[in-house]
């Protein structure tokens, strides 16, 4: 098997707080394929956005990070801050959950565009000119040429969304971190926006990071998922088993708290999941989810469970499918020596 | 005995005195222990539908009936006893509560004044309980709470004068998985337990799907269809209704990329000749240019009576030729 393209591993993040260093991120070890677009799910506080935020180090001052984020074999953490620049907007971009906030609301969208690529890949003014047309043309907004001349706020939503992926694909990133690009869409519009994540990764071999709170929208986009709770990845594996065969008690919970149509239209329950959420900072010690658990058992609460292979059930059983969950993923000694 | 709006019309004055239908002739009837789901894309006037049929707003043309009686524009004179029966839950519970009083203190200025000063209390606290709150929030205040508990605060609030009909907006957009489903279940249950009559307005269709008895799908200040909920997603009467529901999302294994809808909602202070979703409908043609009327349908075949749609593939009376 050839290397992933990206490599988290161990990643912990800590920001200052009145007392102490607060965590926000414990343990993540993530990884995506060049071409692959993998999901990250998970509630507000879960660790989701710090995780897409720690790659391209556009963390909060003060914030320190341990472990590994590496990408192309390069650890991105011990480059130079001069390096990592260069490698953030260029090799990794990222699109942002609000177009308005990210377009500067008195530039054109021309100036914008060619902003990067002057930049990143030191081309002419002309050439650049040129070639953000075609961006917008492959982000499949009407009239580009008109387009470049124009403002921000003579788009709607959908297409300032469009408009910011074009500039994040301007200086041709070979990873795209999208941190819930589609929440402030109508369904309608989004649907549109994930068909065209789903092309760049398949036409340009484009990494993509999705990071939604909403499962629904990763059942058909990300061949593999990570879902986030309290600053953990509680349970990954193909989005498809994640959904069809869930372990971690949290994943199952969010699956049934969704409301869900079915194809020939019926409805399922809703069931609510007790508690309220915790972050990485007020977690209790043990499993994170513990307190909330319908399988809780004692074994849950002295230290937090390893991510390991989840056991074989049934003969389809991937082997990329971990949870951590004492419960229904025991640590056995063989799987301990699986993960190192 | 029912909230009604009859043909009721919105309008904002744009810059330069330009008018902009926001609402254009909507009729809707909330009956007690009913929830009516309102759905449509942002910019399609839901919310300022909700503003008008809650008093905050005057209707520039049409009537918002409470039982009969025409309710009268909010404004600083208190508002009639009568009026109370008809409350609002808001999006946004960080903003829809005063940070600066404590619980107990903002949701007593609901309670009617026919309750005794010692007993406004015990009401308070009742409909706290009611919501699943315990008695003890009363004397806290609004930023030692979650938004989703924060939600709950506000809909007890909203019951506290005892009103008979709930217009909620967006009430769990801002909320998080967890929580979503807890105040979604605290609101149905009013609608049981209560008879309480809502008006539930979402851009969440699923959720739609899942609590509303009968859904109005609005595109661009008009209803397009109204039926009951199954009626709608079993077979869907009116093309926009088609797309907005084929590009929901699904968990489902293998149920592939949802379907987006070409084009873009058009401005509402320049709506397009004839039916308004004709620049966008794939199956178009003559009649369009003629605009349908929101009429009883009974296509597709087997629908059940009373589903109404606002297309002309719906009607058996087709103008013939293009008109004006």
């Amino acid at each position: 098997m050839t290397e992933p393209l990206l490599r988290l591993e161990n990643l912990a993040v800590d920001l200052p707080g009145p007392a102490g260093p607060v965590d926000v991120l414990t343990d993540v070890t993530l990884c995506a394929d060049a071409g692959e677009i993998v999901g990250i799910a998970g509630e507000s506080g879960s660790g989701k956005s710090m995780t897409g935020r720690a790659l391209l180090g556009l963390l909060p001052d003060g914030a320190r990070v341990r472990g590994r984020a590496e990408f192309d074999g390069r650890d991105l953490l011990a480059l130079p801050a001069r390096q990592r620049r260069g490698v953030r907007g260029g090799d990794i971009a990222m699109v942002f959950q609000d177009p308005t906030a990210s377009l500067h609301p008195m530039l054109t969208v021309g100036t914008q565009l060619t902003e990067h690529m002057r930049r990143h890949l030191g081309l002419s003014k002309k050439a650049a000119h040129t070639r953000a047309a075609e961006l917008l043309e492959e982000v499949r907004l009407p009239d580009p040429t008109a387009a470049l001349r124009a403002f921000p706020h003579q788009f709607s939503g959908g297409m300032r969304q469009r408009i910011a992926i074009a500039a994040a694909l301007a200086a041709e990133p070979r990873v795209l971190v999208a941190d819930e690009p589609t929440t402030a869409l109508d369904v309608t519009v989004q649907a549109g926006i994930l068909h065209l994540f789903d092309r760049l990764a398949r036409e340009r071999g484009l990494t993509v990071l999705f990071i939604t709170h909403d499962l629904g929208v990763l059942a058909a986009l990300a061949r593999r998922t990570y879902v986030f709770y309290a600053g953990r990845v509680a349970e990954t594996g193909p989005t498809a088993d994640l959904l069809r065969d869930s372990r971690h008690p949290y994943t199952t919970a969010l699956l049934s708290a969704r409301p869900e149509v079915t194809e020939d239209g019926r409805t399922v329950d809703l069931v609510p999941i007790p508690g309220i959420p915790v972050n990485a900072a007020s977690a209790p010690t043990g499993c994170p989810f513990a307190p909330r658990c319908p399988d809780r058992v004692d074994a849950c609460t002295p230290v937090a469970p390893l991510l390991v292979p989840v056991p074989a059930r049934g003969s389809a059983t991937d082997p990329r499918h971990l949870a951590a969950c004492v419960v229904h993923a025991p640590a056995t000694r063989s799987t301990v020596e699986v993960t190192r | 005995m029912s909230l009604q709006l009859n043909d009721v019309e919105v309008e904002y004055r744009g810059r330069g005195g330009r008018a902009v239908q926001a609402v254009a002739g909507v009729s809707l009837e909330v009956n007690p222990g009913e929830v009516v789901g309102l759905v449509g894309e942002s910019g399609c006037g839901k919310s300022s539908l909700a503003r008008v049929a809650s008093g905050l707003i005057a209707p520039h043309r049409g009537h918002v009936l409470l039982d009969g009686h025409e309710i009268a524009p909010l404004s600083w004179r208190p508002r009639p006893r009568t009026e109370l029966r008809l409350q609002m839950v808001f999006q946004n519970p960080y903003s829809s509560l005063n940070p600066r009083r404590r619980i107990g203190s903002q949701l007593a200025d609901g309670v009617r004044p026919e309750v005794p000063a010692r007993s406004r209390r015990d009401h308070v606290v009742a409909q706290l309980e009611r919501v699943g709150l315990s008695p003890d929030v009363a004397d806290r205040f609004p930023h030692q709470f979650s938004g989703g508990q924060l939600q709950r605060i506000a809909i007890a609030r909203a019951l506290v004068p005892e009103p008979a009909y709930l217009i909620a907006d967006e009430p769990v957009t801002a909320l998080d998985a967890s929580s979503q489903v807890q105040v979604v279940q605290t609101l149905t249950g009013l609608v049981h337990e209560l008879g309480v009559g809502m008006l539930f307005i979402s851009h969440d269709l699923a959720l739609v799907r899942h609590i509303a008895h009968r859904t109005a799908v609005m595109y661009l200040g008009k209803v397009a269809e109204l039926a009951p909920t199954d009626e709608l997603w079993r077979a869907p009467a009116h093309p926009y209704t088609t797309a907005l529901t084929a590009a929901v999302p699904r968990v489902e294994v293998g149920a592939g990329l949802p379907e987006p809808l070409a084009g873009e909602v058009p401005d509402p202070g320049n709506a397009p000749e004839g039916c308004r979703f004709r620049p966008r409908c794939p199956h178009a043609f003559d009649a369009c240019t003629t605009e349908p009327l929101l009429q009883i349908t009974t296509r597709p075949a087997g629908a059940e009576t009373g589903r109404q749609a606002a297309c002309w593939l719906a009607s058996d009376r087709v103008p013939t030729g293009a008109s004006s």
